[in-house]
This record gives C-alpha cells, sequence and structure tokens, in this order.
C-alpha cells in the first residue's frame, strides 16, 4: 500500500523546483485542488538602514518570489480542477511596523499579488485568498524571541502576553474554511485573523 | 529667497518621466539637484533645462539594483553638494499586461529588483546622510498599490510592497528626525504611461483600473508639485503618509 502523503525536498525559491514540486503532486494524487502557499521567513529586528541588503533580498525571494513562483506552477493545474490557492501573509501586512521593514513589504506584496490574482482568474474558476495571521506559537516565533532578546519593543507591533501567541491550529482550521467552497468568502479576500491579546486589530 | 534654496536635493530615476518633472520643479523652487538614471542622452537633457533655468544640477550613470552604485550616487551627491536634505525614489518600470501565471519569472524579479530592491537600496544608503539634516525622503508607489488589478500583479505587489516599506521606515526613523512618504499617482503622461498604450494595443481593459479618456492622464508636474509639498516641513504631513493622488477622470479613488 502506497503512503497516502507525499513529501517533496524542493525550494520555493526555484522556479523548476516548484514547477516539479506541483508537477509530482499532481500525477501522483491525479490533480491539484487546493494550494497553500506557507513557506516564509521573518527578519532579525532592524531599522531599515541597518538591514543587510542579502537578507533583505533573501526574504524578498523566499516570501515574495516563493509565492509567485508557487502560483506560477500550481495555477494551470488548479485551472483544470476550479481550485483555489490560499497564501499566508501576516498582521504585519496592514500594519508595517518598525524593526521589520522588509518582512513587512514583503507580506503587504503577498497580499496585492493575491488580489491582482484573484481579478485575473475571476472569471476563469479559480478562487485566491490570503490570511493574514497575527502571531502564533511557531518555530518561528520562538525564533523573534531569541532575535529580540531583552528589547521587547522590538517585537513589531508589540509583544503579546507569554504563552498567548495564536495557536497555529486554529490558524489551518481558518485555512480550512478559506478553501472550502461552502464557506470561502469572495475570491480576493485577505482573512485578517489576530486574537492575541495584545494584537494589532 | 525661493522655497528650497540651498536645498541638496536627489532623485532616482530624475533623467525621464515624473523624475524628470521633479528635477525641474525642485531647480525651479531654487534647489541644487542630484539626478541618476541609466541613459546618459536623457540626463543631459535634464540637465541643460535645470541650467537654463539658472539652477545646478549633477547626473550620475547609476543603476538603483546596484547595493554599490546607489551608494555612490548618495556619496557623490552629498560631496559634491555639502550634504543631503531630500531623497525622491522615484526609478521603476512597469510590467506588460499578464495574467500571473503567464508573468515570465525573469520579468517578475526584474520587476521586483527595480521597483522594490531599488528603493530599498536607495533609501538604505540616503537615510545614514538624512540623519544627519534631518530630510526627507519620498518614495514614487502607484495606486495601483491601493488597488491592485488584474494584468498587473508584479507591478502592483512591488508598489504596494513600497507603501509598506516606506510606513516600516517612518516608525523606524520617527525619533530621529527623519520623515518618510510614499505618493501613489495615478496614470501620468510619462514614457510609462506611452509605453503601457503601446502594450495594450487593441485591448483598452488590459489597462488595470481603467483607461482614462484620450488625452487625460494627469500631468507629471502637477505629481512633482505634490512631492515638493511632502518634502517642505510646513507642508509635509505626518511622517509614514501615503498621498494618493489620482485626479484622472477614470481614475480609481
Amino acid at each position: 500500500m502506497t503512503r497516502p502523503h507525499f513529501l517533496s525536498i524542493a525550494d520555493v525559491c526555484s522556479v523548476s523546483e516548484m514547477e516539479g514540486f506541483v508537477k509530482d503532486a499532481t500525477r501522483v494524487y491525479g490533480g491539484l485542488d487546493i494550494a497553500i502557499n506557507c513557506a516564509g521567513r521573518n527578519n532579525p529586528p532592524n531599522r531599515l538602514a541597518d538591514i543587510p541588503p542579502e537578507e533583505f533580498q533573501d526574504v524578498m525571494a523566499i516570501n515574495l518570489g516563493g509565492i509567485f513562483n508557487a502560483m506560477r506552477a500550481e495555477i494551470p493545474e488548479l485551472e483544470k480542477s476550479g481550485g483555489v490557492v490560499i497564501n499566508v501573509a501576516s498582521i504585519l501586512s496592514e500594519i508595517p511596523s518598525g524593526w521589520m521593514a522588509a518582512y513587512s513589504a514583503s507580506k503587504a506584496a503577498v497580499v496585492a499579488l493575491t488580489q491582482s490574482a484573484a481579478e485575473d482568474y475571476r472569471d476563469r474558476g479559480i478562487r485566491v485568498y490570503a490570511i493574514s495571521p497575527g502571531p502564533m506559537a511557531t518555530p518561528m516565533f520562538e525564533q523573534a524571541l531569541k532575535d529580540i532578546g531583552s528589547h521587547p519593543e522590538k517585537y513589531a507591533g508589540g509583544l503579546p502576553d507569554e504563552g498567548r501567541a495564536m495557536d497555529p491550529g486554529h490558524v489551518a482550521q481558518a485555512i480550512l474554511d478559506l478553501a472550502d467552497p461552502k464557506t470561502g468568502p469572495k475570491s480576493g479576500t485577505n482573512l485578517i485573523f489576530d486574537t492575541t491579546p495584545q494584537g494589532f486589530s | 529667497m525661493t522655497r528650497f534654496s540651498g536645498k541638496s536635493v536627489l532623485i532616482t530615476g530624475g533623467t525621464s518621466g515624473l523624475g524628470a518633472a521633479t528635477a525641474i520643479a525642485f531647480a525651479r523652487a531654487g534647489a541644487k539637484v542630484a539626478i541618476c538614471g541609466r541613459e546618459q542622452g536623457l540626463g543631459d537633457k535634464v540637465l541643460s533645462e535645470i541650467e537654463n533655468l539658472g539652477g545646478k544640477g549633477f547626473l550620475s550613470i547609476a543603476d538603483v539594483c546596484s547595493v554599490s552604485e546607489m551608494e555612490g550616487f548618495v556619496k557623490d551627491a552629498t560631496r559634491v553638494y555639502g550634504g543631503l536634505d531630500i531623497a525622491i525614489n522615484c526609478a521603476g518600470r512597469n510590467n506588460p499586461p499578464n495574467r500571473l501565471a503567464d508573468i515570465p519569472p525573469e520579468e517578475f524579479q526584474d520587476v521586483m529588483a527595480i521597483n522594490l530592491g531599488g528603493i530599498f537600496n536607495a533609501m538604505r544608503a540616503e537615510i545614514p546622510e538624512l540623519e544627519k539634516s534631518g530630510g526627507v525622503v519620498i518614495n514614487v508607489a502607484s495606486i495601483l498599490s491601493e488597488i491592485p488589478s488584474g494584468w498587473m500583479a508584479a507591478y502592483s505587489a512591488s508598489k504596494a510592497a513600497v507603501v509598506a516599506l516606506t510606513q516600516s521606515a517612518a516608525e523606524d526613523y520617527r525619533d530621529r528626525g527623519i520623515r518618510v512618504y510614499a505618493i501613489s499617482p495615478g496614470p501620468m503622461a510619462t514614457p510609462m504611461f506611452e509605453q503601457a498604450l503601446k502594450d495594450i494595443g487593441s485591448h483598452p481593459e488590459k489597462y488595470a483600473g481603467g483607461l482614462p479618456d484620450e488625452g487625460r492622464a494627469m500631468d507629471p508636474g502637477h505629481v512633482a508639485q505634490a512631492i515638493l509639498d511632502l518634502a517642505d516641513p510646513k507642508t509635509g504631513p505626518k511622517s509614514g503618509t501615503n498621498l494618493i493622488f489620482d485626479t484622472t477622470p477614470q481614475g480609481f479613488s
């Protein structure tokens, strides 16, 4: 019996690796219905002029270029299935913050890319969404805590009370609701989802 | 005494379109103007217009995609004029109309390298000088930053990113004496608009957001005046403002 799930070691920064991943997944499962573009990185807190240029470029290559590379490969398959694509942005797309210029700009770009693509494919049967979660209890959040060290003011938008970052499982449920045609809102929606006690909303 | 006399102004993409109009407007208002672009011939034309006005101009052939060329341009402009007071980051490109999956990856990367990376490279070099002068930086975005449109995903995303970068930088430097703005103009009568008309050919529906009535694209000189108002501490709004400025009859507002 073949395992029901499928892993590919692939880098979203690579046009050809994204083409290969989509091709493999489509072949193994006989089609593609739902694409979630979640790969991303943050950047250590710095004022804009102190961000190393290579780091700026890497944040953009992963967070923005990666979403483009993935969507570009996914869309032809989703046109066949009448599928849906969901891009993971961030609450910082809506409230660009100090110390996080590269990350904020990359996530604002993801929302715009999503909304442009929603228009491009509105009459072609594909729904395109973004989701902008608040801080979640994930390895990225752990890393951010390490990066800010004893300077909580550098946590863009305010550090949530200890232990009160969002459960990524709850955000995942919202992603399922977006994907489901019975519960998904209008294509192009950016679902802003922040339930942290010191959130931005 | 004119409004910006003695002020040192730097403009990326100052050799054509809105950048050239802004260079001339600042020169007319008494400022010393440094421009950069990629075409010597275009730059020389702007310089001679500035000199005809009795102004002072300086041209550097430099590419905003290059970290070191932006460092060099800012260093040269600062040395020639003894400081930097105002930086206008105007260099940009659009993309021919395509649905997202039809945009060639190299084109997507080039739009981002110029429109977003170029603004980062420029600001990164300008900010240390602006901290000394208590200066101002103005990044040129687009009305499409506010209403991401079909056919223009790369351009729309790059300009939305410019606005976010501007607003993050405004926070970074709010207590350090630098004002940081974006301006989001509607379609202007510039070479970029001419190119867009060629690109859409006989498909006006591909002009993102609706093609303005013939001859009714905005005058880049009017947008340049708004940039002067942002730069002037007497008229500039709160740092971090994105000035949305679209007066076209079929505009987005």
